[in-house]
């Protein structure tokens, strides 16, 4: 279940709504910095697939769309065509279809609030609390 | 001979060569098109020539292997002019040559397809030159010796060389399609970089030409074959100049022969012989033409270049083609025979062992199989290569199908491999024609094998690379691209690069193009590009990759862009894109750590820096500031202040300046001054308001802020570090355009401080005095305020425009620090160049526009963004002002409460021109005074000749009176009574103080002119801390511009310390027996709880003793008298200690009392005696009592100071009207409405008292301090508490006794009443106005009349004589305003009222007092005798006596007060009111009769 993570919520002009790192608790941000633009780049090139792939089923949860050297991309849409991505290392299909799962009922209710415009940044301590809990529940923990 | 594959650097050095040469002929801005992919827009070039160089030189470089023959030459021409000696001999002697070369050196290049190839021998013969009958003849020769058929003739050059200049021009160069272009060819690729191609025209044109042609050479491969091509049909040497046999390749000097037969444009011509009679004549011709500058073949008539083509037809078609016939038909024999023998001799091996698994087995070590040359395996691949060659495709596929199969049995990997990419090309190559699918798994396999078996990446590259032209040409750009990506590894970078490019041009040519893998596969080309060292490809990459990636937020990502953008535009020098580059670093908010963006930072400062020198070379951007993107500057929170700014003390000086307002101020603050400004302007009756100090984000800039000559202007400006990294800015300062008003014809010239020259800048600070900042620290994510100063010298209009400064680092900083404090003030150039060499600071500016409001007025403004000007930093100069500077001198930081010290107050003018008509206002009009003059006279500013007031220090702060503290009054009240005759020189409007220049010509303050005068200064009665305001407002005295006033701030915090508490209860004395003429009636008793609220404290401010020196009476009608004993010690209090002094008040007669004057009259408690009528002591109380009419009269302690009714009319003119009348006239006004006040003076006393004390006062040092002070009660009301504490009215007007109760309980606002009104109540009696008596406040009307009993004390009578009648006398008397109608009932005790509370009115609380000996008995013992009831008027303030007789019966003490007194003030006699009196009057009856 080690392993880092990347969570990303991309918008309708994939743009990044959110952004989450993930990193097992015995080793923290160790060469992390290098990594965290290679991490969107993958992120952003697996839209095409992801695009691509949510036509082709009914689940929203779309299993892993892309592979890129050692890092492989799951994705997840939602019914209004948010697209979230997680990046993972090693293969985890039921934590990450879980959190997913998990964050997408978060997002829905952030995303009825009045005051946010969708497709923009998601900036709330309490989403991010709760990302980094389920983060905690189902991938890293 | 001694051709050997070129060194494995010298490849790479190739490869990376053909990629480099192409960049620069392909990147123009605007080459490539725009294509919109979704919701991208990408500009896109659709060719990658660089790729195809590169593949071109990959596969000439790629070196011959065993285990294919397409490499391999088929032929050999040989070629001899017909001028040599020996052809014959010469030819024989090549030919044997060559076969030594193929026997002995095997390995050398060129290799050869088989033994025994075919030989061709060419004569070669100059028309011109030649002889032709040897020629012919030897020709004869030639082809009795080899056969017709590998014989030829070839006569070129009929034309001579002198003709051939002549004729030039008809002629084009047959050449020219197969050599480079002079221009190309001296580019940079030197000699030995072989193949720059031909100028094929793009690749997927020619696929589908070349399919049906009839060309030797396949399209697809066609570089792939060139070498096989080569020197297959052009293994000649010109026997004529070298001897030595020698192939092209092995010759690299020879540029001209470097050129590839590639096929020709035109296939017929091809077979015609086109090109081995280019390659003769080339290589005869070579050195004419080298001479001939460069033009080839002039010399050649048509003829002859028809016979060139004969040649290469006869050639092709006389010797090739039936040798290749032969060469096929017996390989094909041998191969039968050997295969059926080989065929069933393994295959039988195989099913008896049966151990084979099928297929391509893996296995870890390399191919142990080695053919023989001749092995029927390889035997079987020539025989595939020469049909493909012979494009016989269908045959070829067939054939390398079935040597795939004995190369998999055999597990001859290479072998393997080779024949699946062949087989699967050789399909492809079919076309259409064929049923069969094309077989790119085939292809997938060879290339696989390639990588893992035989470990031949190279041949594995290779095959990527016709399959992914194939796959593209099929339309599987997917699978196109994963073949590339499959290819990328760590080994070659540069392959990599290439591979990934053309695996993202694939993404973008699939159905549903996939821009963002492309955008990906883009950056990571750019990377591997860069570490390839092809920058230009690298930052092609990067910037086609940004166009997919700009402004999606993907900050990290595009960061790593913009940052590898820029690292790679600075080192190609593109200096100005690098600065932009880097310049995006910085200003997104960014999610990078601190030391990433302090490495952002640094980067860009130094590649800006080398932006700018480089444009300061080039001169292009003279005296112009560039534009920095850091710090971040919010223009609209730009303030510009006009005054000098706040000032704060200097410590240790005494003289405190003025402080003016500061960036600080809020809006409130400007509200604040601004009321302060109308009050004085309301006074001096001007209108118009000066221009506010202070512009900020919140006030109203429409106008232009006026600014004056020779006047500082401070700007502030809010700089924003989004960074982490601290940022150093140096050399700050403002930037500004200035226009000048000159009266004149000429138009005047804008001046601007931008300019970097010397002379200029110096003449712009002439005009502008502009300030520097030396050095400025913005802290990661902070704001920084920068305070910058300009001083206009010349009226114009000044527009600041922007900020100028230098952007530097923390770290850069320290190195520079020195270096920068060493310069010296100006920001000149011999300063910044300095600082331009030794760290890394760039000088940039940045522009100030700050933005008006939202516009909201019409439709347009409301539903658009519209913002208004904003015109704050356009300043208008005008010419110069008087300025007044105001300073105090030892302005105290705290005060006791009520303590009264005398400072002084400088003005000075400051300016050129004199000023006048100085006023102040305040916030706090009592805090301070500047006091009376000794004669009273009137204070004006027209009074020229006043001597000035002696600035008293203590213990002069009060005025003493006439040194007579030795001749001590002579009774117990020791009582001076001073009267004060009105017109005492108040002010009317006391907010608004003229300021006395009485030393002053005409009142005008002359520059540089300097006045000192005394102020007394009064602490809060309130303790804490307190800002106190000063608005000095003056004019000049003559004015140009359109300001008439000016106006100074000032605002001083005060700390005031709790000192003197005084509550003090005013009653009515007792009616006492004795005294004379009923005076005690008109009396009343001042009951005085001194408090000192100070607490001994350590290190803090406190009062260690307090001494009461002096009680002041102020009041019209009442003089204050002492009771007790004259005591020179005074009367003291320690800390926390309370004291109580009762002392008397006498109403003066009311006959004598003047209207309007007040009477001030002291008891003093020590030796000297202040005078309390003059300053400061009066203007105190006065101010004070103002405060209180304030307080009491609007009923709510909010507004600081209405101005009281009575001074309306007079505010006006200040110096006309004052004294008595204003005085009376508010006196009474501001009491009550007329009417009800008639009846309520009867408990009003309008007077206050007034406590001078003197402390020992402890400093916060430990000091010992004596001050002095006064606090002020005002006593308005009997029976009430009133004190020295300001209380707003609702608590003050409390009446009643001085129960804890009743305090708490009228704490909370008065009930409301509700009354109901008798109809026949008076009509005309408004309910608000002269109210009747049951409205009236019972406190008031049962008080209208005091009455007192005065009677022998003690008496003996002989009762047993009968009755006892005692004489009393009932003094009344009317202390209400008006006439009142006093009944005297002796038949009803006050008592008896109380069963039938209905009648009366007063409380039931008053005591029942009956006689006091009378107990147990229900008979009152007492009675009145004689007249019961009278009737009696009283006018106002009127005294009567009526004569009593009380009879008793028993000796005893009784208490003649037990009679009723109804008063009156209305004609209706039915509105009677009980009158409370309460204190018993006692007479104590002795029975003498028992003694007799």
């Amino acid at each position: 279940m080690s392993g880092n993570y990347y969570f990303v919520i991309v918008g309708h002009q994939d743009n990044p709504v959110y952004e989450m790192e993930y990193s097992p608790p015995n080793k923290a941000n160790e060469k992390r910095d290098d990594h965290r633009h290679l991490n969107q780049f993958i992120a952003h090139a697996a839209l095409d697939l992801v695009d691509e792939q949510m036509w082709s089923t009914n689940n929203m949860y779309l299993k892993i769309v892309d592979k890129f050297n050692e890092w492989f991309v799951s994705a997840f849409v939602t019914a209004g065509r948010m697209r979230f991505l997680m990046l993972h290392e090693v293969k985890n299909e039921d934590g990450i279809k879980n959190f997913f799962t998990e964050m997408y009922e978060t997002y829905v209710k952030y995303a009825m609030n009045p005051f946010y415009e969708i497709n923009t940044p998601i900036k709330s301590s309490l989403f991010d609390k709760k990302a980094q809990f389920f983060g905690r529940k189902y991938l890293t923990g | 001979m001694a051709a050997q594959p070129p060194q494995q650097n010298a490849i790479k050095k190739q490869l990376s060569d053909a990629v480099g040469a192409t960049y620069g002929h392909i990147q123009e801005p605007g080459s490539g098109s725009m294509l919109s992919f979704g919701s991208y827009d990408l500009q896109l070039c659709s060719s990658t020539p660089w790729f195809d160089n590169w593949r071109d030189a990959f596969l000439h470089v790629l070196p011959a292997s065993d285990h294919e023959y397409l490499n391999h030459c088929l032929a050999c021409v040989f070629v001899v002019a017909s001028n040599n000696g020996d052809p014959l001999g010469t030819f024989t002697a090549l030919a044997n040559q060559q076969v030594t070369q193929q026997q002995q050196f095997p390995n050398k290049l060129p290799r050869w397809f088989c033994q025994g190839i075919l030989h061709y021998y060419v004569l070669l013969h100059d028309m011109v030159d030649g002889d032709q009958t040897r020629a012919d003849s030897i020709y004869q020769n030639m082809k009795s010796t080899f056969g017709v058929q590998i014989c030829h003739l070839l006569q070129v050059n009929s034309r001579s060389i002198n003709t051939a200049g002549s004729i030039k021009t008809a002629q084009p160069d047959p050449w020219s399609q197969f050599l480079l272009k002079p221009s190309q060819s001296t580019d940079e690729v030197d000699g030995e970089s072989l193949p720059i191609t031909d100028g094929s025209p793009s690749f997927p044109s020619r696929l589908s030409e070349m399919t049906q042609d009839q060309n030797q050479t396949t399209h697809l491969t066609d570089s792939l074959y060139d070498n096989m091509e080569e020197s297959g049909s052009s293994g000649i040497t010109s026997s004529s100049s070298v001897d030595q046999f020698s192939h092209p390749l092995a010759s690299p000097t020879t540029p001209p022969s470097r050129d590839t037969p590639s096929p020709d444009s035109d296939p017929t011509a091809a077979a015609s012989g086109y090109q081995g009679d280019y390659r003769t004549s080339n290589a005869s011709h070579y050195k004419w033409h080298e001479r001939t500058s460069k033009t080839h073949g002039q010399c050649l008539t048509p003829s002859d270049l028809d016979r060139l083509r004969i040649f290469m037809h006869e050639f092709v078609v006389r010797a090739l083609v039936p040798w290749v016939e032969r060469q096929m038909k017996m390989l094909s024999e041998q191969v039968t025979s050997r295969k059926a023998i080989h065929r069933s001799f393994f295959s039988a091996t195989k099913k008896w062992f049966g151990n084979k698994p099928q297929g391509p087995v893996p296995s870890s070590q390399n191919t142990t199989v080695v053919y023989t040359k001749d092995a029927p395996e390889l035997q079987l691949r020539r025989l595939g290569d020469l049909a493909f060659l012979f494009q016989m495709y269908d045959f070829a596929y067939h054939t390398y199908h079935t040597a795939k199969k004995d190369f998999n049995n055999d597990q001859a990997w290479l072998h393997f491999a080779g024949a699946l990419e062949m087989a699967s090309l050789s399909l492809f190559l079919q076309g259409p024609n064929t049923q069969k699918q094309y077989p790119h798994h085939y292809m997938e396999t060879a290339i696989s094998t390639y990588l893992a078996y035989s470990r031949n990446p190279q041949y594995a590259t290779r095959a990527t690379l016709t399959s992914t032209e194939a796959l593209k040409k099929k339309g599987m750009f997917n699978d196109a691209a994963m073949q590339f990506l499959k290819m990328t590894s760590e080994d070659s970078d540069l392959t990599s690069a290439l591979f990934l490019e053309q695996a993202a041009h694939c993404f973008l040519a699939l159905k549903t193009p996939m821009v963002r893998k492309y955008s990906f596969h883009m950056i990571l080309a750019g990377h591997r590009f860069n570490k390839a060292g092809q920058r230009k490809h690298s930052l092609r990459a990067y910037t086609q990759a940004l166009q997919i990636y700009k402004a999606r937020h993907w900050s990290i990502a595009e960061d790593h862009i913009h940052f590898t953008i820029g690292r790679q535009s600075f080192n190609l020098k593109h200096l100005e894109k690098a600065a932009a580059s880097f310049k995006h670093l910085l200003v997104q908010e960014s999610k990078q750590p601190t030391s990433q963006q302090a490495a952002f930072l640094r980067e860009y400062l130094f590649v800006y820096k080398q932006l700018l020198s480089q444009e300061d070379r080039d001169n292009s951007t003279y005296g112009q500031l560039p534009e920095l993107p850091l710090p971040i500057i919010d223009s609209n929170a730009t303030k510009v202040l006009l005054t000098s700014g706040k000032r704060q003390k200097e410590p240790g000086s005494r003289k405190t300046l003025a402080s003016g307002v500061g960036f600080d101020s809020h809006a409130e603050d400007m509200a604040k001054w601004e009321n302060l400004e109308e009050r004085i302007l309301s006074v001096v009756g001007r209108p118009g308001k000066s221009s506010p100090p202070l512009f900020t984000n919140s006030t109203d800039n429409q106008a232009s802020p006026v600014a004056f000559v020779g006047e500082a202007i401070t700007v502030e400006v809010q700089v924003e570090n989004p960074l982490h990294v601290m940022l150093v800015l140096s050399e700050v300062t403002l930037l500004w355009t200035f226009l000048p008003a000159i009266q004149g014809s000429d138009p005047p010239q804008v001046i601007s401080n931008e300019i970097t020259t010397n002379v200029k800048k110096s003449l712009a600070d002439e005009i502008i005095q502009t300030s520097v900042v030396k050095e400025v620290i913005v802290q990661g994510i902070q704001n920084e305020h920068i305070q910058l100063t300009m001083t206009p010298r010349q009226p114009g209009q000044l527009r600041v425009v922007g900020l100028a400064y230098n952007l530097g680092t923390s770290s850069l900083a320290q190195n520079s620090a020195g270096l920068q404090t060493d310069s010296n003030t100006g920001i000149t150039n011999q300063v910044v160049k300095p600082s331009y060499t030794s760290s890394v600071v760039v000088r940039g500016k940045q522009k100030l526009e700050p933005r008006g409001p939202r516009l909201n007025k019409t439709k347009e403004d409301r539903t658009q963004k519209h913002y208004g000007p904003d015109r704050r930093l356009d300043l208008l100069v005008q010419e110069e002002m008087p300025i007044l500077e105001v300073s105090f001198l030892d302005f105290p930081e705290s005060l006791l409460c009520g303590e009264v010290q005398c400072i002084e107050v400088e003005f000075t003018n400051k300016g050129k021109s004199p000023l006048h008509g100085l006023r102040v206002t305040s916030s706090h009009p009592r805090f301070f005074t500047f006091g009376l003059f000794p004669n009273g006279t009137n204070t004006t500013s027209t009074a020229p000749q006043q001597p000035q007031p002696p600035t008293a220090k203590y213990p002069f702060v009060y005025q003493m009176r006439a040194p007579h503290c030795g001749a001590i009054g002579p009774s117990l009240t020791s009582t001076v009574s001073t009267s004060i005759i009105g017109g005492s020189g108040y002010q009317p409007s006391a907010d608004v103080l003229n300021i006395p220049l009485s030393d002053c010509q005409e009142g005008q303050l002359m520059p540089g002119q300097e006045v000192k005068l005394p102020m007394w200064i009064r602490g809060d009665d309130i303790g804490g801390v307190h800002e106190v305001d000063f608005l000095f407002y003056y004019e000049p005295v003559k004015s140009l511009s359109t300001v008439k006033h000016r106006v100074v701030h000032h605002q001083a915090v005060l700390n005031t310390v709790e000192s003197l508490s005084v509550r003090t209860t005013v009653v009515r004395p007792a009616a006492s027996n004795g005294s004379s003429n009923g005076q005690e009636l008109n009396s009343c008793i001042f009951a005085c709880e001194l408090e000192n609220l100070s607490q001994v404290q350590v290190q803090r401010p406190h009062v260690q003793e307090l001494q009461v020196t002096q009680v002041s009476c102020v009041s019209p009608h009442w003089t204050l008298l002492s009771l007790g004993a004259k005591n020179n010690s005074g009367v003291r209090l320690g800390s926390r200690e309370t004291l109580q002094l009762v002392m008397k008040g006498l109403k003066q007669d009311q006959k004598t009392e003047t209207i309007g004057n007040l009477v001030f009259s002291e008891v003093a408690f020590d030796r000297d005696q202040v005078n309390t009528s003059c300053s400061p002591c009066s203007d105190f109380y006065w101010r004070s009592w103002l405060r209180h009419q304030a307080l009491t009269g609007s009923d709510c302690g909010n507004s600081d100071f209405p101005s009281p009714p009575g001074f309306g009319s007079g505010s006006n003119n200040p110096g006309a009207m004052r004294g008595k009348s204003i005085m009376s006239s508010s006196m009474i006004s501001t009491d009550a409405t007329p009417g009800s006040g008639t009846l309520e003076s009867a408990v009003y006393l309008k007077l206050t008292l007034v406590f001078l004390w003197k402390a020992w006062a402890v400093q916060e040092s430990g000091q010992m301090r004596i001050v002095v002070g006064q606090h002020h009660v005002h006593i308005n009301r009997l029976n009430t508490v009133a004190m020295s504490y300001p209380v707003p009215a609702s608590m003050s007007s409390l009446t009643s006794s001085s129960s804890g109760a009743a305090w708490a309980a009228k704490n909370t606002r008065p009930a409301l009443k509700f009354i109901r009104r008798d109809s026949n109540s008076k009509a005309d009696d408004s309910f608000g106005g002269t109210a009747g008596a049951n409205s009236l406040d019972p406190e008031i009307s049962t008080k209208l009349v005091s009455y007192s009993f005065s009677h022998a004390h003690q008496r003996s009578h002989p009762f047993d004589k009968g009755l006892c009648l005692v004489p009393v006398t009932l003094t009344l008397q009317n202390h209400s305003g008006k006439e009142v109608t006093v009944m005297v009932d002796t038949g009803k005790s006050p008592e008896s009222f109380v069963s039938n509370p209905g009648t009366v009115v007063a409380s039931p609380d008053s005591q029942s007092q009956q006689g006091l000996g009378v107990t147990g008995s229900t008979v009152p013992s007492m009675r009145w005798v004689g007249l019961t009831q009278a009737s009696l008027t009283l006018e106002k303030g009127q005294s009567s006596t009526l004569s009593l007789r009380a009879g008793m019966t028993r000796p005893g003490t009784y208490n003649v007060n037990c009679l009723s007194i109804f008063v009156t003030f209305s004609s209706d006699q039915s509105q009677m009111i009980l009158q409370r009196h309460s204190t018993p009057s006692i007479v104590t009856l002795v029975d003498s009769s028992a003694s007799s």
